[in-house]
């Protein structure tokens, strides 16, 4: 009967698959296909997991077989080398005949960036010509003011001339005259007289002193370039603190986004990042145990208060699992607590050497030597609640060592209660039931709370 | 010369387009067999994640298979195929939960029945031997029996079944499947003894 299966070459029918999840089969059918699916787990896990959705796949099913045969084109697509190689051949000539030309070009944008700076700061000398007449006057009288701005023209044409406005061409330079950069704003009806004015300034190098370099047809009024303008950055200082108690935050991250730029906050949660002054900066605020934060900050604000909440259960708990067997193992707190809410114990040595970590395996920690539970039951049945407690409910927790040979010494009250409660506790411990020492035949800090209650 | 592609790509059994992809490297041999089983890749890959995923994960299980069926002799390419989609699933299964850290049952997948794997060629088929398996039908559960009973030799569907018994239609399949294997189990100790 597999055989039968395994010579279907097709898989199984998707249309025949429909039908039986919908229902649509008779019994007869329904159980051929059962019976199939009991020989073959493919078809079987395929049926549960379709039985979960709508009977009807048919067009996710289209949508897929459209996807693979895109698949499969995309890839015939690559089996057209010669193509490729011809086109990426004409791209590196056509890119290294770019970078030549540019390469060229070069040397006369340098000069003429030089001059564009000063044109906005230092008043530069202006040199107006007019109507066509390519008349360069020089002056240096009116510092700052654009050819469309002066108002007497210093040419022999009188101002009131339409044809005048129109045209004008800035010449302006800076005062040790290591460049020139002539500007010519014009209609756009009158290009070739642009081509002519620029003609006639190169050709004026009585007044430009012969150097002449980089003469720039615009149409445009200059714009200061914005490779050149400094790149305006400021400190952002602020505070991260914790939204429940307004406490700083340290050690959160502070970070910029969209840029690699961040901070880490000081143990006050201070931080200072320096962000660009123009725009508004997205920051992100991380800090372990807590909410991330994201916010917007305007070029404005600054001395920031950011404050970030608590994250309940940011640890999850570790959760194994294998192939279809489930296995949860809860990973307890780094300190051990062994047994009742009552009795702590704390080790105290440092087990960094091999062989100690070898024993650690089979390490046991001091224990009372009747056990846990008979202790607990020793210490509330010994304890006597001191007249002077006045109603106080609540532990002490006592620690001390438990010396190699089973003695205890070293008391110490680490939670206070009531100053007769505190020697109460210690004086039960101290009186009560020997303590078996640490496997390891170490003295062992040991920690135990003794409740008070009247 | 494209019509006899078409041809061998519908009538080849699994085993020559294998070959064939194998030897030319050409994505077309792959992906008209792969669409033979995509309903069922698809179908299993539901059982893990949406509708939307579960397409993208079969995309992502043909870009495997181009890469693995190269490396690997396949002897029975849907048993593979079954393998390597759940495995896929699993392993981004695994991926999603460490990134969103939160936990996803895995008690409802059934634990695989490999030997379903081993034997399902070898044409030692259950149904073969049910006439002298007779006395080993006595021995099962009684509802393993009746679902068994139900199923094989009346021939009716897991919902016939159910009707019939009054058993929960997911029981019955259950029945039906431990049945079917205490079967096997029991026939072989025959064998084992017979010999």
């Amino acid at each position: 009967m597999p055989h039968k299966h395994n010579d279907i070459k097709h898989g199984v029918d998707p249309e025949l698959i429909r039908r039986y999840l919908a229902g649509e089969l008779d019994d007869k059918a329904m159980h051929l296909l059962e019976k199939q699916a009991l020989d073959d787990p493919f078809l079987a896990e395929a049926l549960d997991g379709l039985a979960a959705y709508a009977p009807d796949q048919q067009t996710n099913l289209e949508d897929l077989n459209n996807r693979l045969e895109q698949r499969v084109a995309r890839k015939q697509m690559r089996k057209l080398p010669v193509y490729y190689r011809w086109t990426a051949a004409a791209i590196v000539l056509l890119l290294a005949g770019i970078g030549v030309i540019k390469m060229w070009q070069l040397p006369e944008k340098h000069e003429m960036a030089k001059v564009i700076v000063p044109q906005d700061t230092t008043a530069p000398a202006a040199i107006m010509n007019e109507s066509g007449q390519a008349s360069a006057n020089l002056t240096d009288k009116k510092p700052g003011i654009g050819a469309s701005d002066v108002p007497k023209p210093l040419s022999a044409t009188p101002p009131a001339e339409p044809v005048m406005a129109k045209k004008k061409a800035m010449l302006q330079s800076d005062t040790t005259t290591q460049g020139w950069y002539a500007n010519i704003q014009g209609e756009p009806a009158a290009p070739a007289k642009d081509m002519e004015v620029a003609k006639e300034v190169e050709a004026a190098p009585s007044v430009l002193s012969g150097k002449v370099a980089g003469v720039n047809i615009s149409r445009q009024p200059t714009a200061p370039a914005p490779a050149l303008a400094p790149a305006r950055t400021r400190m952002l200082r602020g505070r991260v603190i914790s939204e429940n108690d307004n406490s700083g935050m340290p050690g959160a991250t502070v970070a910029v986004i969209g840029t690699s730029k961040g901070a880490i906050t000081d143990k006050d949660g201070n931080f200072a990042v320096s962000v660009d002054s123009t725009e508004k900066v997205q920051l992100s605020v991380n800090a372990v145990g807590f909410m991330s934060k994201k916010l917007a900050i305007g070029n404005e604000e600054n001395n920031l208060n950011i404050a970030i909440a608590q994250q309940n259960n940011s640890l999850n708990e570790v959760t194994v699992v294998g192939y279809g067997v489930q296995k949860k193992s809860v990973v307890t707190s780094a300190q051990a607590t062994i047994t009742s809410k009552d009795i702590h114990r704390q080790e105290m040595q440092e087990m960094d050497s091999e062989k100690s970590r070898r024993k650690k395996a089979a390490y046991q920690v001091p224990s009372p030597g009747e056990g846990f539970e008979s202790y607990e039951k020793y210490i509330a049945k010994n304890v006597r609640y001191p007249s002077s407690a006045q109603n106080i409910t609540g532990k002490v927790r006592v620690a001390f060592t438990v010396k190699a040979d089973g003695r205890l010494e070293n008391f110490r009250v680490l939670r206070k209660l009531q100053p007769d409660c505190d020697t109460e506790a210690i004086r039960v411990i101290k009186e009560g039931p020997a303590w078996i020492p640490a496997s390891d035949g170490k003295s062992t800090r040991v920690q135990v709370d003794v409740p008070f209650a009247p | 010369m494209a019509f006899l592609h078409h041809n061998i790509m519908k009538d080849a059994d699994d085993a020559a387009l294998m070959q064939e992809y194998k030897r030319s490297g050409k994505l077309d041999y792959l992906a008209a067999l792969y669409q033979r089983y995509m309903n069922l890749v698809y179908g299993v890959c539901l059982r893990f994640f949406d509708e939307e995923a579960s397409k993208d994960a079969v995309m992502q299980i043909f870009e495997e298979l181009i890469v693995k069926l190269k490396q690997h002799e396949v002897q029975n390419f849907k048993s593979w195929l079954h393998v390597l989609t759940r495995n896929y699933c699993l392993m981004r299964l695994r991926s999603l939960k460490n990134r969103e850290g939160r936990e996803i049952s895995l008690d409802g997948l059934p634990v695989m029945e490999n030997d379903s794997f081993v034997h399902h060629e070898n044409g030692m088929s259950v149904e073969a031997h049910l006439q002298d398996m007779e006395k080993c039908l006595e021995t099962l559960p009684e509802e393993q029996k009746r679902s068994v009973d139900l199923f094989y030799l009346k021939e009716k569907s897991y919902r016939e079944v159910a009707d019939m018994t009054g058993y929960d239609m997911n029981k019955v399949k259950s029945y039906i499947q431990n049945g079917k294997r205490n079967l096997k189990i029991c026939m072989e100790q025959q064998h084992a003894s017979q010999a």
